[in-house]
């Protein structure tokens, strides 16, 4: 059939947006897994492997309160559950760390 | 070799020349990387300015590391796949309704060409008026850059549909409906798809554009946002990042769907028919 | 009687040609006047801000004075006076290019992959490298055309060498032509309808890279001053903007491409693929 290519191109792309989210679903639980059961309304200390730049700081503004960033680490408050398991699904977060809050 | 028979086209080339010219290619394409490298030290400017290719495979494993450039390249691709759709289908659901009204293609031919004489960018500062910046805006311009192309090319199959096979298919009882499934549809095919292609192309450059102009997240706003943050080496791996895209889209679908449409009913449109 | 009119759709052939032709120009007026008609109307039914859609009276205000003060016809000027620019420089590079690439294969075979490439970000992408290489104004924007113009007339030459009828080849060389001579009697003829037919696709390209490219890069000119509209929030301004922008890619459509098509291949008819 000659529309085998873009059948199989498809299919590929699909796979890898599938695996992508998959393992994200699995290190999300992976990094929360010391915290659960979580709140409903928490506060988090979450660290990156390097500084956060501009895209990340965006993107974690979405999930809750975004109170500080220190060196490597974003102060967030108020996070629901599934914005934490949001945050933890993202591979740049290295951890997710209970925070007193402010 | 003989699955190579079996799956040629009509030139059979020895895998031998073909390996050769692969090599050639990929020789043209390390020669112009090589080149580049070289110029570097001869241009003699910061990495602002002229970024070397270092720099670019270091921007990029930075930009995949830090996740930026994988959430960037899903949501360029979501806008221009849904404004491509959306597009397609307006063009072809109006093409054939108006292509089968005669006075209404005479009334509204005029019109459409003018308004695609306006072309696509320069509806976006009006958009920003109407729609301000983001989605909204981008995705709009992308339906409206496929529109037309799609909206012309059908209406022209709709209209070059042979009057013989109308003709058959009612006087052996057909209703209306199959007229269109069975004459007008096939033989408007091979246009829609042109269509398709045409505005596939103008999408992807209009995508990129109003990235630029419109948005946050996206190739077209990385390779802006590259200059603006004097980290030219990002514009550069969102140039090369497009490019490649587009040679994806268009070798693996594009391309692929013509062949398998066009080629193989071998039908032709003469724009001298239309009425 | 009613059931023989009724039922029977009596063939009476295609009216005269020119009562068609003034059904067609009816016909196809209708819609713009309909939409004038509804911008008329509009303010007085719905209450919107002006800035969302200037009454015609304040677009055709704006069209007059400036045409009166000649800020419109030096927009206009500049746009296509860079557009020609980057057109001679584009057709110039991809005319030489072209035929070095359809002449020889090697060439042919090391750069195909790279200048496919290039040709899928050709354009608009190059804008903001070109801003901090030209900063904004001429520099960037005829770049950008240049280099647009340059990839879409490339194909069309190569095209256009490679559809010289072999035979043609064969004539020349057994008349003792070869080198120099053969460039100038075959090639370049021969490959010259193909390239200029390919003029109106590459201009097609070329207008839009104008337009965009001033809109980003530009200092003045029609893409420029449409965009800076935006800023000021003088829409009747981008409204003739766009309406300029639409009658001059007409008028040079129905101009100069149409000629082009009539003198070429009215008069050495059509080319084979």
């Amino acid at each position: 059939m000659m529309l085998r290519q873009p059948a199989i191109a498809t299919v590929c792309v699909i796979a890898a947006i599938l695996a992508y989210w998959l393992s994200g679903v699995a290190a999300a639980g992976r990094k929360l897994a010391a915290l659960e059961p979580l709140p409903p309304r928490a506060s988090y200390a979450v660290t990156l492997a390097f500084p956060p730049e501009q895209f990340h700081q965006l993107r974690l503004q979405d999930k809750g309160r975004v109170v500080e960033v220190r060196e490597r680490t974003v102060y967030i408050m108020d996070v629901s559950p599934s914005a934490a398991h949001d945050i933890a699904h993202e591979y740049w977060v290295d951890s997710v760390t209970p925070w007193a809050g402010r | 070799m003989s699955a190579a028979i079996t799956a040629a086209p009509p030139r059979a080339r020895p895998f031998g020349r073909r390996f050769g010219r692969g090599l050639k290619g990929l020789a043209g394409v390390l020669l112009l990387l090589g080149a580049w490298q070289a110029s570097v030290p001869l241009v003699g400017m910061s990495s602002y300015f002229y970024p070397s290719p270092a720099d670019v495979i270091v921007a990029f494993a930075d930009l995949v590391r830090k996740g930026i450039l994988p959430v960037y390249l899903a949501d360029s691709m979501i806008r221009y796949l849904t404004g491509l759709t959306i597009g397609a289908l307006l063009g072809v659901g109006l093409g054939v309704l108006i292509g089968l009204h005669r006075t209404a293609s005479l009334a509204l031919s005029p019109l459409f060409r003018f308004l695609f004489a306006i072309v696509e960018v320069a509806w976006i500062p009006i958009f920003v008026v109407w729609f301000g910046y983001g989605v909204k805006t981008i995705v709009l311009a992308l339906i409206y850059v496929v529109f037309f192309p799609v909206l012309y090319n059908t209406l022209l199959g709709v209209r070059t549909a042979p009057q013989l096979l109308v003709n058959a298919v009612r006087s052996l009882g057909g209703s209306r409906l199959q007229v269109l499934r069975l004459v007008i549809l096939p033989s408007a095919l091979p246009g829609i798809i042109t269509g398709l292609r045409v505005g596939a192309g103008f999408a992807f450059r209009g995508l990129v554009f109003a990235e630029i102009v419109a948005a946050k997240t996206g190739i077209g706003y990385l390779i802006f946002e590259g200059t603006q943050s004097q980290q030219t080496a990002r514009t550069i791996v969102g140039m090369i990042v497009m490019g490649l895209l587009w040679l994806a889209i268009d070798q693996f679908y594009l391309r692929p769907i013509e062949r398998a449409t066009i080629q193989r009913w071998g039908l032709t449109v003469d724009a001298e028919q239309q009425a | 009687m009613t059931a023989a009119t009724g039922t029977q759709h009596a063939r009476r052939g295609p009216a005269p040609i020119a009562q068609r032709r003034r059904e067609a120009l009816w016909l196809g007026t209708l819609p713009f006047a309909v939409a004038l008609a509804i911008w008329w109307v509009l303010p007085k039914l719905v209450d919107y801000p002006p800035y969302m859609l200037p009454s015609i009276a304040m677009v055709l205000d704006y069209a007059k004075e400036s045409v009166l003060d000649g800020s419109l016809a030096k927009n206009i000027g500049a746009s296509l006076g860079r557009l020609l620019l980057g057109f001679v420089i584009g057709m110039a590079l991809a005319i030489p290019a072209g035929l070095a690439i359809a002449l020889n294969r090697h060439v042919a075979d090391m750069f195909r992959p790279v200048l496919s490439f290039l040709q899928a970000i050709a354009g608009i992408a190059w804008v903001p490298l070109t801003i901090i290489w030209f900063g904004v104004g001429n520099g960037s924007v005829i770049f950008v055309i240049a280099n647009t113009i340059f990839f879409a007339s490339l194909y069309n030459t190569v095209i256009g060498v490679q559809s010289i009828p072999l035979a043609l080849h064969r004539a020349v060389r057994s008349h003792g032509g070869s080198g120099l001579s053969l460039l100038t009697n075959l090639i370049l003829p021969g490959a010259l309808v193909q390239i200029l037919l390919g003029i109106r696709t590459s201009m097609a390209y070329g207008w839009r890279a104008l337009v965009a490219s001033e809109m980003i890069a530009g200092s003045n000119g029609l893409g420029f001053m449409t965009m800076e509209a935006v800023q000021w929030q003088r829409t009747e301004v981008i409204i003739l903007g766009m309406i300029v922008i639409g009658l001059i890619w007409v008028v040079m459509d129905r101009t100069v491409f149409t000629t082009i098509e009539r003198r070429t291949v009215g008069r050495w008819g059509l080319l084979q693929r």
